[in-house]
């Protein structure tokens, strides 16, 4: 369980972050909505102790980030797999490599079982034999598809997806959000969907956050979306659902209209 | 007022975490194993990738100081093993190991720090972190590990080719012959030099990498700000070599 | 890759240790594949002799000065060199200290004794040559000159019979002969002259090489200044000492060559007293002049001009 307790944080004058306090469940699938440069990002990195709060407190199991050790903070980082938003593969590897990473540092697999299972990886994200590719010859979906290929490797508790299906067309989209909530439902991972595609929202994300103005404007579970529960996040909904143009995703929230 | 304060602290806070990256890098000395194969692969592309570029600047550094040496000398009052005496020092003791560390603060301290700056910059670093690495010890200590213990080697190549070369222009271009010149050379060669030319050279190394280090670990802002960090560690580490070398002539000469 | 990165690196490693230590040995002058022995010399006087300056014999290096101690309780200077294996120093070798340090270098020479000698010892302690003046030296081989004498003296008696039968003879050739030695005299002081001007000239060279010098006192500038001051030091004094040095010498060459040639020469040298009182003048000024070299040498630095120009 992930739980954030009066989270505050700026950067230098511009304050990004004021007063945020959730938990993540263990094993839900929580989405974190809200405009472009809201702060979604400086909070999933929160999480990770990427960040040091300004004041406020990230606990992960029970463990405060902010007082951990470094070496206690490695143990739990362990637990993660982090999806950055550019992807953050090591440019310097192929594409194999990449995924082996994670495996050769912290997995006593032999190479034949971590070649399986970075092929394994590879196919979940619909992407064979691409392994001697270096990142800079791969798509920026590509990129995208083989970063979340490395964050789930592992197998791990939590997984932070940074816009997981941004950059994708529909249907690649289609199988990145099959994916999280297949780990989620089959695995019981807990998992943090930033995101700005209410499709995604809609189709994995057990509860949502919505950050607006500096402060988590609302949380709620994602059937509650239906109930039109806030003006400023309706507008919200309605913009991304008219900006998808998706017919079929923008009939559930326009029945009661 | 304050933005005065804020210039006159910006070079203590600077210190203040080069040196703090310098403890965690030493802190994870006892993870080394894990790197192993890090340590390896940089000793490799700091030092022996830089084998080549070193010598021919050694080599060039000796052959010029030795025909200036014997066109500054002429004079039949003067024996001409003079020049292996002059010259056999001044490579050992400064200019194969300062002109190497030049080139080197372009080379290795340009690369590492540009390295370093983009893997920051595009969250690489924090990739590393979140995956439970200790990023300090992974990419940091290696680079600065591979620089102490390579840079001697560079210097060894480069002063024994520097002054090959010394001896190869004195004796085919007639200033001097190769027999002359090393009886200059022993006449007055002191058992220290060598040490600490050596001395010179791991301090450089130690420079040039940390600083590097520092600079690119600490990149902010985008290929803009790679490029300032990229810029700033070699310009750094070229006037840390200087001021080092003076430090290290007055205090152990 | 991984193992070839190792192997590079442990390659390049272990070849500059091998490259730094071969070239340690070989500047320090140590032979790099043969062997040594260790001989000791003890000296009034160091010079600014140093440890690895070179060992030479008959100007060829056979070895280098392994250590320099001042002995405080006996006063001397106790020297320890390192001679090369395949050198034999017959017994009876004589050693000295030679040089100026800066230019030429302080070395130690080593004068063999005959050959026909067994070699010393590893560890043996040559001694310096016999010091002293023209005089003293003479009176070390009193003994010798004595018999020597005993027979001239001898021979005298039947010379001096000869003698005042040739004197007699207008046609001797005494005076021709007494003629030529003049002359002989003329020609030596003459020659000084002309010495005087290469000496000058000499001078005046060096004051161009100091010029050249002076643009290395930025970086070497200690040491340079102190080897051409000492240079300086010595050339005031050969200055002013070589004219009469060479007078002196040449003057006492041919009089022992006079005096080796025979009874006869002998017999008229001891009738001429001009001839006499100059000999004996000569012996006393080459007596006075190395005496005050071994006992003033600051009197030859009063006329240190050169040094002025730094
Ligand atoms: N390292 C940093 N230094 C300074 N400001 C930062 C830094 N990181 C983020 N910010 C600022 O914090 C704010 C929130 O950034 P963040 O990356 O969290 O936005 P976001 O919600 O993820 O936006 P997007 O949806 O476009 O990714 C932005 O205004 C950004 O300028
Ligand atoms: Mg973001």
């Amino acid at each position: 369980m992930i739980r954030i307790e009066h989270l505050s944080k700026g950067f230098g004058s511009l304050e990004v972050l004021n007063d945020i306090s959730f938990e993540v469940r263990d094993g839900e699938t929580l989405a974190i909505i809200g405009r472009s440069g809201s702060g979604k990002s400086v909070l999933m990195k929160h999480m990770v102790g990427l960040l040091k709060p300004d004041a406020g407190h990230v606990h992960v199991d029970g463990r405060d980030l902010c007082c951990a050790e470094y070496g206690e903070l490695r143990e739990l980082r362990k637990r993660f797999g982090v999806l950055f938003q550019g992807g953050a593969l090591f440019d310097s590897m192929d594409t194999f490599d990449n995924i082996a990473f994670p495996l050769e540092y912290f997995s006593d697999l032999t190479s034949s079982e971590v070649e399986a299972r970075v092929e394994e990886c590879l196919s979940l994200v619909n992407l064979e034999g691409v392994g001697a590719k270096k990142p800079s010859e791969l798509s920026g979906g590509m990129r995208k598809r083989v970063a979340l290929a490395r964050a789930i490797a592992l197998e791990p508790q939590y997984i932070l997806y940074d816009e997981p299906t941004s950059g994708l067309d529909p249907e690649t989209s289609n199988t990145i959000d099959q994916l999280i909530s297949h780990l989620s439902d089959e695995l019981n991972v807990t998992s943090v969907v930033v995101t700005h595609d209410m499709h995604s929202v809609l189709t994995s994300a057990d509860r949502v956050a919505f950050l607006h103005d500096t402060n988590l404007h609302w949380i709620g579970p994602v059937d509650a979306l239906h109930d039109r529960p806030d003006p400023v996040l309706d507008a919200f909904v309605r913009a991304s659902e008219y900006h998808l143009g998706d017919p079929s995703a923008s009939v559930p929230l326009t029945q009661d209209s | 007022m304050s933005s005065l304060l804020e210039f006159l602290f910006s070079p203590l806070r600077a210190l203040g975490r080069y040196s703090i990256l310098m403890a965690r890098a030493a802190a994870s000395l006892d993870e080394i194993r894990t790197y192993w194969s890090n340590l390896f692969d940089q000793m490799v592309r700091i030092g022996i990738d830089s084998i080549p570029i070193v010598s021919l600047a050694g080599a060039f550094s000796g052959a010029v100081l030795t025909v200036q040496t014997s066109y500054q000398l002429e004079s039949p009052f003067i024996p001409r093993s003079i020049i292996g005496s002059i010259v056999v020092p001044s490579m050992m003791l400064e200019l194969s190991v300062v002109v190497m560390g030049f080139i080197l603060a372009g080379r290795v301290g340009a690369r590492i720090a540009a390295e370093l700056g983009t893997m920051r910059v595009s969250e690489q670093i924090d990739a590393l972190e979140v995956m439970g690495l200790n990023s300090v010890g992974f990419l940091v200590l290696p680079r600065v590990l591979a620089g102490v213990l390579m840079f001697p080697v560079l210097y060894v190549a480069s002063c024994a080719i520097g002054i090959g070369g010394g001896v190869a222009v004195g004796h085919f271009g007639g200033f001097i012959t190769a027999g002359e010149f090393m009886d200059g050379a022993r006449q007055f060669f002191k058992p220290f030099d060598p040490f600490f030319g050596l001395i010179k050279a791991v301090t450089f190394g130690f420079i040039v990498t940390s600083i590097a280090c520092y600079k690119g670990y600490y990149t902010t802002s985008g290929a803009e700000g790679v490029g300032d960090s990229t810029t700033e560690a070699a310009v750094l580490s070229c006037v840390f070599i200087l001021v080092a070398d003076l430090i290290l002539a007055v205090t152990l000469l | 890759m991984q193992y070839s990165n190792e192997l590079k690196v442990g390659a390049a490693l272990i070849l500059s240790v091998i490259i730094f230590f071969v070239g340690f040995r070989f500047f320090q002058d140590l032979p790099l594949f043969q062997g040594s022995y260790m001989l000791n010399a003890t000296f009034e006087e160091a010079s600014g002799l140093g440890e690895g300056n070179p060992v030479e014999m008959k100007g060829v290096s056979v070895g280098t000065v392994e250590s320099v101690r001042l002995d405080q309780n006996d006063q001397v200077v106790r020297v320890q060199m390192r001679i090369n294996e395949n050198i034999r120093v017959p017994e009876g070798s004589t050693v000295r200290v030679t040089g100026f340090s800066g230019v030429t270098g302080v070395r130690l020479v080593i004068k063999p004794g005959p050959a026909d000698n067994p070699p010393v010892t590893a560890g043996a302690t040559l001694s310096p040559p016999p010091q002293g003046t023209v005089l003293e030296r003479l009176s070390d081989q009193a003994p010798a000159l004595a018999s020597k004498a005993d027979s001239v003296l001898n021979s005298t008696n039947t010379t001096m019979q000869a003698l005042s039968d040739q004197l007699s003879n207008p046609d001797s050739d005494v005076r021709t002969t007494l003629q030529a030695f003049r002359r002989t005299m003329e020609d030596v002081e003459s020659i000084t002259e002309a010495e005087k001007e290469t000496i000058r000239q000499f001078l005046s060279n060096l004051e161009a090489v100091s010029g050249d010098l002076r643009e290395f006192t930025g970086t070497r500038g200690d040491s340079l200044s102190l080897a051409v001051d000492r240079l300086n030091r010595s050339l005031t004094r050969l200055d002013r000492s070589l004219a009469s040095f060479e007078r002196s010498t040449a003057t006492l060459d041919t009089l022992t060559t006079k005096l080796n040639e025979g009874e006869g020469t002998m017999g008229r040298l001891i009738n001429d007293p001009s001839l006499y009182n100059r000999a004996d003048s000569v012996a006393a000024r080459t007596n006075r002049l190395l005496l005050d070299f071994q006992e003033n040498p600051s009197r030859y630095l009063e006329d240190m001009t050169l040094v002025k120009v730094f």
